[in-house]
């Protein structure tokens, strides 16, 4: 193909409708026909590939200048928002209601004065420490060492804020906002997952999965939107908001066929051969703990096999479909 | 909660509703009038006027299973009269991209070499060298991923506009991607 068409097959791909829907779902809508599409153009590998890059790419850096809480308290005096339910008379029946619910109401405030009512709800981790909090809605956090989170588990369905000051990765379960906030900036998301890392006046934060939006906070009203693998630094001296998209490759080299592993042991190494060639590998217990730091390609068995031994100075031998991997 | 459900507890004069839409909207209407002007107190004063028409005329509205594309259209069409209105004050003809501030940046187009190293590069000058009409085109496609059916109903213009708007803004910057490219390839 010319050197001109490649360049329409990408185009046509970059501007497909649905190939833009099944790359910004995180190939999840329509996953069914590109995925066919793939094995039908095995020539194209490339090609698709650059299409799907380029797509991710068309994420756009938003400025948030409007203060919306203010604007919205503008938008309630304008439109009253006594009269939601405008004309309901009050009758006997109500006032038997609204009694009723007084007393309950009374009832539920003793009861948790009893009980205590908790405001704030710490969590320290110390030196060599490490702690998974779980939080209200199912969401969440992961604290590493010298680690210091604050929120409140009485108010949570009705605002899920954190405050951290160290390092930690957020799973966060889809619903309404969640915001980390930070000294040195804030994070706001929706339902996805990220790590931030608040260190040695340090602040960062990466994207795994879903969207991210990340605020520095000194006045300005800065906003930076993250996607999946970007990363975004801010650091005490210079206080810009610079983005990178660097993040772990793992989340983008399965595209490429390519599977990394970073000293990993060999064992799990094993599953993912088992996962992506239809083979069973055998590797006696004293090996498979073995640290491995590399990759392997689908595609050809025996290249696969050959990246996966050769660094460990091992070797394989293969029976019909089982694999033995010795030394 | 669906659009179309959403609406409704709206167009009942459910408050709460329009808080729901207006929590879940603002932030993209801000973003999309950046795209038209960068005079913030225009886009407060627009959009507050919008969600109070909203509420003021909640009982007629036409129902709608796509609240943000509603939006945008409305919000296109206020922006364009009020600014229209305002230059014409002004004396100042219009002319397209005058006065605009496209806040608009491609951040780390990556470009792939047969070796797979990633090169990083930052185009907000090769984006807003595209006429404002494909940047808006292109902006409602790959970041509020509307269809092409509602682009043309946002921006009141026909399919097959909509359609070459954004085959020609892709060509052209993927064509400025590949001569910054070279440039850098040259200077360093």
């Amino acid at each position: 193909m010319s050197n001109r068409d490649l360049h329409e097959f990408q185009h046509d791909l970059i501007v497909n409708e649905s190939f833009i829907r099944w790359v910004k779902s995180e190939f999840q809508e329509d996953d069914d026909y590109w995925s066919a599409y793939i094995d039908e153009h095995p020539d194209h590998d490339a090609d698709i590939n650059a299409a799907i890059r380029f797509v991710l790419s068309m994420s756009f850096k938003e400025h948030s200048s409007i203060d919306k809480e203010k604007l919205w308290g503008r938008i309630v005096t304008s439109t009253g928002s006594s009269q939601s339910n405008s004309g309901k008379v009050i009758n006997l029946r109500s006032f038997k209601y609204i009694a009723a619910f007084l007393a309950a109401a009374c009832l539920l405030f003793f009861f948790v004065f009893r009980f205590g009512i908790s405001d704030a709800k710490n969590i320290n981790t110390g030196i060599a420490q490490e702690l998974t909090e779980k939080l209200p809605d199912g969401s969440s956090v992961k604290l590493d060492a010298d680690t210091k989170i604050s929120y409140n588990p009485e108010k949570w369905n009705k605002e899920r804020k954190i405050t951290l000051a160290g390092l930690a990765f957020f799973e966060v379960s889809k619903g309404q906002k969640f915001v980390v906030e930070t000294t040195l900036g804030s994070v706001k998301v929706l339902g996805t997952s990220f790590s931030v890392d608040t260190r040695d006046n340090h602040f960062e934060v990466i994207c795994k999965t879903g969207k991210v939006a990340v605020m520095k906070k000194n006045g300005t009203m800065d906003e930076v939107m993250l996607t999946p693998g970007d990363k975004v630094t801010l650091s005490a001296g210079n206080l810009e908001l610079k983005k990178a998209g660097i993040g772990k490759p793992n989340e983008i080299m399965w595209i490429n066929g390519m599977y990394t592993f970073d000293n990993q042991p060999l064992s799990e190494v094993v599953r993912e051969l088992e996962r992506q060639y239809d083979i069973k590998v055998k590797v006696a217990d004293e090996y498979s703990s073995l640290s491995y730091t590399g990759f392997f390609r689908k595609g050809d068995v025996n290249e696969a096999l050959y990246s996966v031994t050769w660094p460990l100075g091992m070797k394989y031998r293969i029976d019909g479909k089982t694999i033995f991997i010795t030394k | 909660m669906d659009d179309l459900q959403l609406w409704i507890r709206l167009k009942k004069g459910n408050h709460l509703a329009l808080k729901e839409i207006y929590d879940l909207h603002a932030g993209s209407l801000e973003n999309y009038a950046r795209k038209f002007t960068s005079d913030i107190e225009l886009i407060e004063d627009t959009i507050h006027d919008i969600f109070v028409q909203i509420w003021q005329k909640k009982e007629t509205l036409s129902d709608t299973d796509c609240i943000i594309k509603y939006l945008c259209v409305t919000l296109r069409r206020e922006l364009i009269r009020r600014i229209e209105k305002s230059r014409k004050t002004s004396g100042l003809d219009y002319i397209e991209n005058q006065d605009t501030d496209f806040d608009l940046s491609i951040e780390d187009i990556l470009i792939q070499d047969e070796t797979n190293e990633k090169n990083k590069i930052k185009l907000q000058q090769s984006f807003e060298l595209l006429s404002s009409r494909q940047r808006e085109a292109i902006y409602l496609k790959y970041y509020e991923e509307m269809s092409y059916e509602e682009i043309c109903e946002i921006m009141d213009i026909n399919y097959q506009s909509v359609r070459n708007l954004i085959s020609k803004g892709i060509i052209e910057l993927r064509k400025f991607i590949v001569m910054w490219f070279l440039f850098l390839l040259i200077i360093i």
